[in-house]
């Protein structure tokens, strides 16, 4: 294979980053609530792993014991517990 | 749903967490909360293809991090936003780089320990990487999931992976105008609450 697939990835990504980038408030307060976080509200879900660093207090994110068997402290529930 | 144990867990949360280099510029008034969503979007986006030990919270909190020990600065003129989206960039291409030059390595280091037989030519080959190209396509199948339900997005993805420019795209696929816009529109949301989701710092 000559095509440089990796070189094209990169490039989807540049222009995927350009549309968060250029999204709008309005658009990312309906996002957020289509997973049903307020970021608005004190505490919101939504700003875990930005302002709130969980994982460097216990070694895990909440929703996973950091000794959990099969789990390592890196993993974290997909579910949204605010939903 | 919540479990019980998250429920406790959570009840648990001290009222005084480590603060973060995101929390610092928030704080400094350098970004808005908004701002700070968009930019985890940006990162949960460039955290795909990562070394494992590398998550999204890791590229957000380094390039902050850069910004405000001065090490990277934002030019004039550039919103701060776009600026941290290019360190989270350069980040990623830092560790792409680090992990390909650790694998171009290998074989050297199997001949080395006696475990392989020919070692020439093969480390640092710059030529493309049938294993690396491979690993884009499977990114690229991530990404095309996202979309699954939406045909026209996909074609727009496959358009940008190709390299096409917009104008490009609407021809290619005979999208109108409105027709383009409201998929990217679509998409955007679909990226947004795929970025703003509750998880890990590696997904």
């Amino acid at each position: 294979m000559t095509i440089d697939n990796t070189a094209r990835f990169e490039r989807l990504l540049a222009a995927l980053e350009h549309e968060l980038t250029g999204a709008t408030d309005e658009e990312i307060l309906e996002a957020a609530g289509d997973l049903g976080m307020n970021p608005a509200m004190k505490g919101s879900a939504a700003f875990f792993g930005v302002t709130v660093d969980l994982r460097a207090k216990w070694g895990s994110y909440p929703g996973q014991p950091p000794d959990a068997p099969g789990g390592s402290a890196r993993r974290g529930p997909k579910d949204d517990p605010s939903s | 749903m919540p479990s019980r144990w998250n429920l406790d867990h959570l009840m648990e949360i001290p009222p005084e967490l480590p603060k973060t280099p995101a929390a610092q510029a928030l704080a400094l008034k350098v970004v808005t909360g908004m701002d700070l969503l968009r930019l985890k979007a940006v990162a949960r986006l460039y955290a795909r293809g990562l070394p494992p030990e590398i998550g999204w919270s890791d590229l957000l909190q380094e390039a902050f991090a850069r910004m405000l020990d001065g090490s990277r600065k934002c030019p004039d003129g550039l919103g701060m936003v776009v600026f941290l989206s290019g360190v989270m960039r350069s980040i990623r291409t830092e560790h792409c780089r680090r992990a390909r030059k650790r694998a171009s390595r290998l074989p050297q280091m199997l001949a080395e320990l006696g475990l392989a037989d020919n070692p020439e030519g093969e480390a640092g080959d710059p030529a493309p990487d049938p294993e690396q190209n491979l690993i884009a396509m499977q990114l690229l199948a991530e990404v095309y999931r996202l979309f699954a339900e939406d045909p026209r997005a996909l074609r727009v993805i496959e358009g940008l992976f190709e390299g096409l420019e917009p104008e490009q795209i609407r021809m290619k696929y005979d999208l109108s105008k409105t027709d383009y816009d409201s998929t990217r529109k679509r998409m955007r949301r679909a990226l947004l609450r795929e970025g703003l989701r509750w998880g890990g710092h590696d997904n």
